[in-house]
């Protein structure tokens, strides 16, 4: 009885010769081109903000066991120690204090979606009172298609420092690859966006993602 | 056109039928071995590694096909968009026709668990030591000794033989037998 090593190589070899002139399917091809080319810009991403969305993660155990792509983005505080370039907030826009949720707003109707965690539909009262402590993320539905649309938009939730999760608008405008960069308590409503790979604006109001003219 | 595209583009055009024989024999059906393939292309070319050949590449994605392998098995998310892109595929490729003692060992490979074929095929094809493997597929070295040790039992049992035990084969001599009768 020959080796298993050498058994198991006479038959890998048999395969070889049976796959000969087998290639690989242009669009498979292409699928793995583009599935590397989001890892490595999500990877060059995370290195180069990473830290820059390293403040108050007071939501973030509510979100243990939630199933959600991204690591979730938490609404910055406008301190001195944060070096971006964003712009200096006046005096006059410093936030107050987090009020939680209202009543009203958090005895909404759950909604229970496949794949998703329970939610609320983020209205215009509830995100007058986001602020510090909030969190936000994307949520994808079809990350890779694989012949050759667009994934469809993310979904974005919110949730708040007590946990509750608030579904913003629909997202209008998406790229091939969205992802948060930055979000901050002074920026009127909107998220900083990796959007195909360009820096854009997501409006939370009107889940619009808009090109950021700032560069 | 970013460094790895090329290589990339060589490393498939060059050398596919290889990486799909590897893949054929950890995969567990047919039809995953080119999803093996273009997942190891991908955990590859994604990761932090750089190639300086077509040589290194190809090594680098025969041993992420293994550890993809059973991967696949832990992944959902995976093993759906395997699913959806079995979905969309217009027609499955057929695998080759083996013959013999090949068809056999690629048979009885998939009556293994994924981790059972891993094991067999990084440690006695690929010759790694139980370290090794346990490194490759995030295992722990008892773990590695298990799968392996149950993979083969079950190869011996389907194959008729014990493959990959030292035997020495056994000769027959004839002798004489004195019996000494007080």
């Amino acid at each position: 009885m020959p080796d298993l090593g050498e058994l198991l190589s006479h038959a890998e070899r048999a395969l070889e010769d049976g796959f000969a002139g087998r290639a690989a399917a242009p669009r498979g091809v292409a699928g793995a081109k583009t599935q590397i080319r989001r890892r490595r810009a999500v990877r060059q991403w995370s290195q180069g903000v990473g830290a820059v969305a390293a403040v108050g993660l007071i939501a973030a155990g509510a979100w243990i066991g939630v199933d959600h792509r991204h690591t979730p983005a938490p609404a910055e505080s406008p301190t001195p120690s944060v070096s971006t370039p964003a712009p200096t907030p006046t005096p006059t826009a410093a936030p107050s204090p987090t009020p939680a949720p209202s009543e009203t707003a958090t005895s909404a109707a759950l909604t229970n979606e496949p794949n998703l965690p329970p939610y609320r539909p983020l209205t215009p009262e509830i995100l007058a009172q986001v602020g510090s402590g909030w969190v936000v993320t994307l949520h994808e539905t079809s990350p890779f298609p694989q012949d050759g649309r667009l994934p469809d938009p993310p979904i974005v939730l919110l949730a708040s420092p007590s946990g509750d999760l608030y579904r913003a608008a629909p997202v209008t405008g998406a790229g091939s690859y969205t992802t948060v960069l930055r979000w901050s308590v002074d920026s009127d409503g909107t998220v900083v966006v990796l959007n195909g790979g360009e820096r854009s604006l997501l409006d939370l109001a009107t889940g619009t993602i808009t090109a950021d003219t700032r560069g | 056109m970013s460094r790895w595209e090329p290589l990339l583009e060589v490393l498939v055009r060059e050398r596919y039928p290889r990486l799909l024989a590897r893949a054929a024999l950890v995969a567990a059906t047919p039809a995953e071995a080119e999803d093996l393939v273009q997942d190891a292309l991908v955990a590859t070319f994604g990761g932090r590694a750089k190639f300086r050949s077509v040589e290194q590449a190809e090594q680098y994605v025969r041993r992420a096909i293994v550890s993809r392998s059973i991967d696949r098995g832990r992944s959902r998310s995976s093993e759906r968009r395997a699913v959806e892109r079995l979905g969309s595929r217009t027609e499955l490729a057929p695998e080759p026709t083996l013959t013999g003692i090949d068809r056999d060992l690629v048979a009885a490979l998939r009556l293994l668990s994924a981790q059972q074929r891993a094991c067999v095929v990084l440690r006695h094809l690929d010759d790694l030591s139980v370290a090794q493997t346990a490194a490759a597929l995030k295992l722990s070295d008892g773990a590695v000794k298990r799968y392996a040790s149950d993979g083969l039992a079950v190869l011996a049992a389907r194959l008729g033989a014990t493959p990959g035990l030292d035997r020495t084969p056994v000769r027959l001599v004839t002798s004489t037998e004195v019996n000494r009768n007080a």
